[in-house]
């Protein structure tokens, strides 16, 4: 609340007279005040305080290390590489055989054996994986143990950035949402590894060719130098059930409901019809439901910027590699605005008309209980077999495919999701992509064992295999292999999907000039929230949102 | 007792069994399904039950060291703060010095402070320790909450112990630790025990130090990984259900075997 | 030797003088160590406007506490809170009261009844969040379907009322076996006499029950609402677990709302504010409720 001058004097006066009138109050019922009893304990707090803000003063915040990136504020991103698609045209990197690429690594890890790197990581599919099948094969070869700490997201996100800012060095590496890099580039906490590359030629595999991973450009900072190396790629896509789409009765009753044919929706009036059509509460069946279902929860802030305001609009058109100045989540890279009055799109018609569908798809049409629902739980709906379409992280593709705990297996297909008829431009980005990957803290105890560790994750020893059993890879080879060509249709059809360069191109990650992840993730999930709970109209709500994003940038220091 | 009053009394207390009890029934029954019938099915009785979910979090998985570490800080927890909760409960008990009352309310208010509020100083403080992610670690930062509780529960007890014995023990001669050892102590045995199986369950069910301070793999207890299940894909309500139910269960022994001491030592030393 | 000689001396020397800090010494140390440290801390965090990852901490006096009085997000939270309190205390009290007068007597089935009855504390706070969710979730839990089946619509994700009386439910089944066990208890300390006589002279149960046995509780009345109203103010993990803050902030509770301020808004100076703030409430309050209880006795 903002006071003018003598206010903010009077009241904090009428507070302090409030404590001590209190404190008077029960000074009255005790026994009777020892002079020297209370000296004793002034001195004693007296004390203690010096002791506390000695401690505190220690374990202040290490002053950024400036390493990095000089610029302070001003974000002018300029991209030297000028797409993330994977190129039409590939050229499958000789390989080397499984002995050669072990016996290097065994080579290489020589001073390290015996050492244990800690590993902080989201607890789920990808790193189960990592965990249960390419971290034992690391340990055998190279001697180096791995201590997973496996944890939620929200926990992940707060514990590294804990570590780093302490400089505890709890953890050699920490695996993490592409998300961060945003704010790894204007914090300085990590290692650049094109840097560490160059001063440890002897420890860079041969084999890393980090050209062969496309999404590289989204882990660097603006001087093209890697901070994060990706492990794993996952476009947020659109998953709808064949079953249900290509029934014929459904077919023909949808058609004369509706006037025109079932199919994959391309537009969003289309999803609506469709969703309405198969919401059926009776049979424990429903239209749609959200990647994040509906829980005031960071969760919900992602599904808004990944999905809604992209595909409602919501940015600049461009492609390389996303829109610019508006970003896909509806800020104004350049004058650092939300709401239009500054440039940002956030309180645009586009804006309220993506929270409008949302309320109805993910809310109105989707299985009841989804206010509590987050991304977890919304999946589970999916591969319960309640749901008809969603648009959800394709981490869960696997689930959906094993028969013992889904029962959609074989009866679903990945797309594009569906786009606002009225406001998508073609040039737009469209989807997300969910790019993690891991990157070493300046105050890592091991780097050098956890720099030989993340290239092993990446390794083309594993990445065949790994895309196989988790449908993910990060390198252009392996995607474009032949191999994966029996798994495609059990993964309903995701590498088919990115290998089109033509759609590969419209899923883009975290903008990188987005440097306080956290806080407006916070901003956004907060205010959406209160839109779900109905305290808010769309157009309220978008206008609080813009609102408050533009007093969050003054208040850093944007503008 | 006439027989109405008779019936009314078993039917109220079938009823107030009936709202405790059944969530425990649930949870048994959750842990014999199958993951897929709990997503899909709201049944009062398994389908298809499987051991699936007992076998799975301790001998694929690495709970079993979770277990482990439970009962490591949970022993360690009251061998800790038992001895010095002892020796401060008759301080305050029986000795007066100045400032008692003042230093053990003090003390008390420790306990009700809320843990949440002084996470990040604690995650602070024990990482500079080097004392993140270890059972020392764990046991020294749930004392803070257990002592206090010890000590007065302690209090209660020595309270309730005549003063006569202890001037005829020192007229006999003894020193202060012989009084200990050979007549408080036996004399303090329920209000021994009733505490020890308090900090033993404060100490085995404690979860968010545990989180925050202690990573899955090394020194967590079985609440972390619990917490870990919550957070994590697919939650497995079965194998939550299955896991509590298994963490239970030395606790409901304990509580079995040492039943008539608590009741006897809740009485907080007003017996005759 | 002399000591032992000379017992007069050995009780000055020994027992008044130098015991009492002696023997206090390591709890003192250990609890001083964990609570006056983190203390002190949170007070330099409280003065400071910090938010993780962004920017440096500033130096803005007490500018935190200033906020606290005019936030209303946290007097929502306080007064939710205590509303909480109330409402269980209003139904544990009772409930604890009724069923520890049925089950006094210790016949062999009241024995396995009460193991029976303690399991709910066994429980870790966070599990019984859990159970609790498992049971109150529309899709896969029996609670909304027998409800629906009498036509009430239970959906706590929305509706703000349900959360709230969900979570008092929740509170209630955890610790009414503590009231409990602690009323048979205080029950069992009662003598007999008083019983007899009113017998003897035909007073009728509700007046023997309330000029003898309401009395005769009143220690143990006392310390247990004591203890229920600082455990509820301090509620976290189920509520937590089960709906965080709820639709509409409805069970937006202190504790809740600070670990929320400090974990997922990052705010850390204005988390550590709140977190003074509640101590301070938490002490008052059992300040009063101490000076209560010496009285009494």
């Amino acid at each position: 609340m903002d006071l003018s001058g003598n206010n903010k004097i009077v009241v904090s006066k009428i507070y302090k007279l409030k404590i001590l009138k209190q404190q008077q109050g029960i000074e009255m019922g005790k026994e009777e005040v020892n002079r020297r009893k209370y000296l004793q304990i002034a001195g004693a707090t007296i004390g203690g305080v010096l002791i506390g803000a000695a401690a505190g003063w220690y374990g202040k915040p290490r002053e950024v290390l400036e390493k990095m990136v000089t610029e302070t504020v001003e974000r002018t991103v300029t991209k030297t590489v000028t797409t993330t698609a994977p190129p039409v045209t590939p050229t499958l990197t000789p390989t080397p055989t499984p002995e050669l690429i072990a016996s290097w690594y065994k080579k290489a890890a020589k001073p390290y054996r015996g050492t244990t790197i800690k590993v902080l990581a989201q607890g789920w599919e990808p790193n189960y994986y990592l965990r249960d099948v390419v971290g034992p094969k690391f340990t055998d070869i190279t001697g180096i143990t791995i201590d997973w700490e496996l944890t939620s997201n929200e926990l992940v996100m707060e514990k590294e950035m804990l570590d780093m800012e302490k400089g505890t060095g709890i953890y050699a590496c920490t695996y993490d949402d592409q998300d961060m890099v945003g704010t790894w580039i204007k914090k300085g906490w990590v290692y650049d590894l094109t840097e560490f590359m160059g001063e440890h030629p002897e420890l860079v595999d041969p084999w890393l060719d980090l050209d062969d991973i496309w999404s590289i450009p989204y882990c660097s900072d603006p001087r093209g130098h890697v901070l994060t190396i990706p492990c794993e790629y996952y476009p947020k896509t659109y998953v709808y059930r064949t079953d249900l789409f290509e029934d014929p009765t459904e077919k023909s009753n949808f058609k004369a409901k509706y006037g025109y044919d079932l199919k994959k929706p391309t537009y969003y009036d289309e999803c609506l019809d469709a969703a309405e059509f198969f919401t059926r509460p009776d049979k424990d069946l429903y239209g749609f439901v959200g990647g994040c279902g509906a829980k005031t929860h960071e969760a919900l802030g992602f599904d808004f910027f990944e999905s809604w305001f992209p595909t409602h609009g919501a940015q600049s058109v461009g492609l390389e590699p996303y829109g610019k100045p508006v970003l896909p989540w509806g800020i104004n890279v350049e004058t650092w605005g939300a709401s239009m009055a500054r440039g940002g799109m956030l309180d645009s018609p586009q804006a309220v008309k993506a929270i409008e569908d949302f309320l109805t798809l993910g809310v109105k049409d989707a299985p009841p209980g989804v206010e509590m629902m987050i991304y977890v739980e919304a999946a589970e709906q999916v591969a319960a077999g309640r749901v008809a379409q969603t648009v959800t992280y394709t981490q869960f593709l696997s689930t959906f495919a094993n028969p013992e705990v889904s029962k959609i297996a074989g009866k679903f297909k990945c797309d594009l999701p569906p786009v606002d008829r009225e406001y998508f431009k073609p040039g737009m980005a469209l989807a997300y992509a969910d790019i993690s990957g891991y990157c070493i803290p300046l105050h890592s105890k091991h780097p050098e064992a956890a720099w030989l560790w993340i290239q092993f994750a990446v390794s083309p020893l594993n990445e065949l295999e790994r895309a196989k059993a988790i449908n993910t890879t990060v390198r252009t080879s392996v995607l474009m292999d032949p191999a994966l060509n029996a798994v495609d249709a059990k993964f309903g059809g995701v590498f088919s999907l990115l290998r089109d360069p033509e759609k590969a191109k419209l899923y883009v990650g975290t903008p990188t000039e987005i440097g306080e992840y956290a806080a407006l993730l916070y901003i956004y999930y907060t205010v959406l929230g209160k839109a779900v709970a109905g305290e808010l109209t769309p157009e309220e709500c978008a206008k609080e949102l813009a609102s408050t994003i533009d007093e969050k940038f003054h208040e850093w220091g944007y503008w | 007792m006439s027989q109405a009053s008779r019936i009314f009394k078993i039917f109220a207390v079938g009823l107030v069994l009936l709202f405790i009890l059944f969530p425990i029934y649930w949870l048994l029954i959750t842990s014999f399904k199958q993951r897929l019938e709990v997503l899909t099915k709201v049944s009062f009785w398994p389908e298809e039950p499987t051991f699936y979910n007992y076998y799975r979090p301790f001998f694929e998985d690495v709970y079993a060291k979770n277990v482990l570490n439970s009962f490591l800080v949970a022993l360690g927890e009251v061998a800790f703060c038992v001895p010095p909760a002892l020796l401060a409960a008759y301080a305050f008990s029986r000795l007066k010095f100045k400032g008692d009352n003042h230093l053990l309310f003090w003390l008390l208010t420790n306990r009700m402070a809320p843990a949440a509020a002084f996470l990040i100083p604690y995650f602070s403080m024990y990482t500079f320790l080097k004392l993140y992610d270890t059972l020392i670690g764990l046991i020294l930062i749930n004392s803070i909450a257990n002592l206090p509780f010890a000590v007065w529960l302690l209090k209660g007890f020595i309270d309730g112990i005549p003063q006569e014995i202890e001037e005829a023990a020192l007229i006999d001669g003894y020193t202060f630790w012989g009084l200990l050892r050979r007549i408080l102590l036996p004399l303090l045995t329920p209000g021994l025990v009733t505490t020890s199986f308090f900090i033993f369950i404060f100490a085995w069910n404690e979860m968010l130090f545990a989180s925050m301070l202690a990573a899955s793999g090394g020194a967590a207890p079985l609440t972390h990984a619990l917490l870990h299940y919550l957070s994590e894909l697919w939650v497995n309500w079965g194998e939550i259900a299955a896991i509590t139910l298994l963490a239970m269960v030395p606790a409901l022994v304990f509580a079995y075997v040492i039943q008539r001491y608590i009741v006897r030592g809740l009485t907080f030393g007003a017996v005759r | 030797m002399g000591l032992l000689v000379n017992p007069f001396l050995f009780l000055v020397f020994r027992m008044k003088h130098i015991n009492p800090w002696l023997i206090l010494l390591p709890a003192l140390i250990i609890v001083g160590f964990n609570s006056f440290i983190p203390l002190f801390y949170c007070i330099y965090l409280s003065t400071l406007r910090y938010y993780i990852g962004i920017g440096e901490p500033t130096f803005i006096g007490y500018d935190n506490f200033r906020k606290i009085v005019f936030d209303p997000g946290l007097w929502n939270s306080v007064v939710r809170g205590f509303m909480f309190s109330f409402a269980c205390l209003a139904i544990e009290i009772p409930l604890g009261l009724g069923v520890a007068l049925l089950l006094q007597r210790e016949t062999r089935g009241t024995k396995l009844i009460r193991t029976m009855l303690t399991t709910p504390l066994l429980i870790p706070p966070m599990t019984i969040g859990c159970m609790w969710l498992l049971l109150v979730r529309p899709d896969i839990g029996p609670l909304p379907r027998l409800l629906s089946r009498i036509g009430v619509m239970y959906n706590i994700g929305s509706s703000p009322l349900l959360a709230f009386w969900t979570t008092v439910v929740l509170d209630t089944w955890h610790w009414t076996p503590f009231v409990i066990l602690v009323l048979i208890a205080g029950l069992a300390t009662l003598p007999p006499e008083p019983y007899e006589s009113a017998m003897v002279d035909g007073a009728s149960t509700w007046r023997i029950f309330r000029y003898i046995t309401l009395p005769g509780l009143k220690y143990h009345l006392a310390v247990v609402i004591l203890i229920r109203l600082m455990d509820t103010l301090r509620i976290f993990d189920e509520v937590w677990v089960l709906i965080a803050e709820g639709p509409g902030k409805a069970t937006n509770y202190l504790s809740v709302n600070i670990v929320k301020t400090a974990l997922s808004e990052l705010n850390m100076g204005y988390g550590a504010a709140m977190s003074l703030f509640f101590v301070y409430i938490v002490i008052i309050l059992s300040w009063l409720i101490m000076l209560f209880l010496r009285e009494r006795k």
